[in-house]
């Protein structure tokens, strides 16, 4: 069975066995492309073990550019300079396995286009996107919740894309959305979330921002080849994306800091 | 356990990027992601191979006036740190 996700201008040809493709095809409609320069391809080998864990606490590896995952029951290579990928996984795998390996397809790919793939929530308030980005358990899912009934481009991961000359928050399939009619917004701000008994902003030191955000760059940050456009690219964005530390309680309250700020 | 004996060196894959007088430590086999502030990271940037800890602690001494012994645990502590940490790794004695 053949899928093509299309996100943002990245389109990936995903081709494999039905049970595994068919739930991704059906949950990602939305995102459904026609053409695509990036095959990825999932084959069900029954030769390896019985896979023992989740294909997301397999590690990644990187050998000249080429990103491996292997472990019992997985071995999956992604090139994303030969546009190509293959995950060759026990048939008892499921279709979350397959989406983390899309994933991951997807971080590799969106840095070859100068993209990137970003850990955050991204919500849009009067037509401009806020990226809410931190460590597991800051707060990001909770921001989302918080500020109904904005949209929510995602809860989890969105894809920062420059367009027109500005960058922009581009919604993808992988995590929750509100308002999935809106796709994309313009980029207002970054914001490293903090809980804390008040609401307030606080600038961000360059270089904590820089190291958070390439911790919040999955999969291409843990390739060493890939770290030096990673980090240029970051630099781009922050000449013309501010980055703040928002300190926030547990309630909307805290556009009211955004708006006092940004307008 | 380190000694001043020893000479470190980045670890394999250990990338690096200044920024406003810092130093951004990236371990990517590891998911971490270290700060130095600019003596960290002046000491790092000693941290080549070529010198032994203690040849790194007196050339820090005498740039930088301060006292010898204290250095050299300065440096040795720091240089500890960050072996464990995975972004340090020992020259061999052959080396």
């Amino acid at each position: 069975m053949n899928f093509v996700l299309q996100i943002a201008h990245l389109a990936m040809a995903i081709e494999g066995p039905e049970p595994w493709v068919a739930p991704l095809a059906e949950v990602w409609k939305e995102w459904r492309g026609a053409d695509a320069s990036f095959q990825l391809t999932l084959i069900a080998d029954a030769e390896p073990p019985v896979t023992p864990r989740p294909l997301f606490q397999v590690p990644f590896t990187f050998t000249a550019g080429v990103c491996r995952q292997e472990a019992p029951g997985f071995v999956g290579s992604i090139d994303p300079v030969n546009r190509q990928g293959v995950l060759r996984a026990h048939p008892q795998a499921g279709a979350e396995d397959a989406a983390y390996f899309v994933r991951a397809a997807c971080a590799l790919t969106a840095l070859q286009e100068g993209a990137l793939l970003f850990h955050a929530t991204a919500v849009v308030h009067r037509e401009e996107a806020y990226a809410f980005f931190g460590l597991s358990g800051s707060g990001k899912t909770t921001v989302a919740r918080l500020s109904r009934p904005r949209p929510v481009l995602n809860d989890d991961l969105v894809l920062l894309y420059q367009q027109e000359g500005r960058w922009r928050v581009h919604a993808t399939p992988f995590g929750l959305r509100r308002h999935p009619e809106v796709m994309s917004a313009p980029l207002r701000a970054f914001l490293r979330l903090r809980q804390a008994l008040e609401d307030r902003l606080a600038p961000l030191s360059s270089t904590l921002a820089r190291v958070e955000l390439l911790a919040n760059s999955p999969v291409v940050n843990a390739d060493p080849l890939r770290l030096p456009q990673l980090m240029a690219l970051w630099d781009r964005i922050l000449t013309e994306v501010p980055a703040y530390a928002l300190y926030f309680r547990k309630s909307p309250d805290f556009w009211e800091v955004m708006d006092a700020h940004f307008g | 356990m380190l000694t001043l004996d020893d000479r470190m060196m980045p670890a394999p894959g250990v990338v690096t990027r200044e920024n406003d007088g810092e130093l951004i430590v990236v371990i990517p086999q590891r998911g971490r992601f270290i700060v130095l502030n600019g003596t960290g990271a002046n000491i790092f940037k000693l941290l080549d191979g070529r010198m032994t800890l203690a040849q790194v602690a007196r050339h820090l001494a005498e740039t930088y006036n301060v006292p010898l012994e204290r250095t050299q645990q300065d440096v040795l502590n720091f240089a500890t740190n960050l072996y464990q940490r995975g972004a340090l790794q020992m020259v061999p004695l052959a080396a």
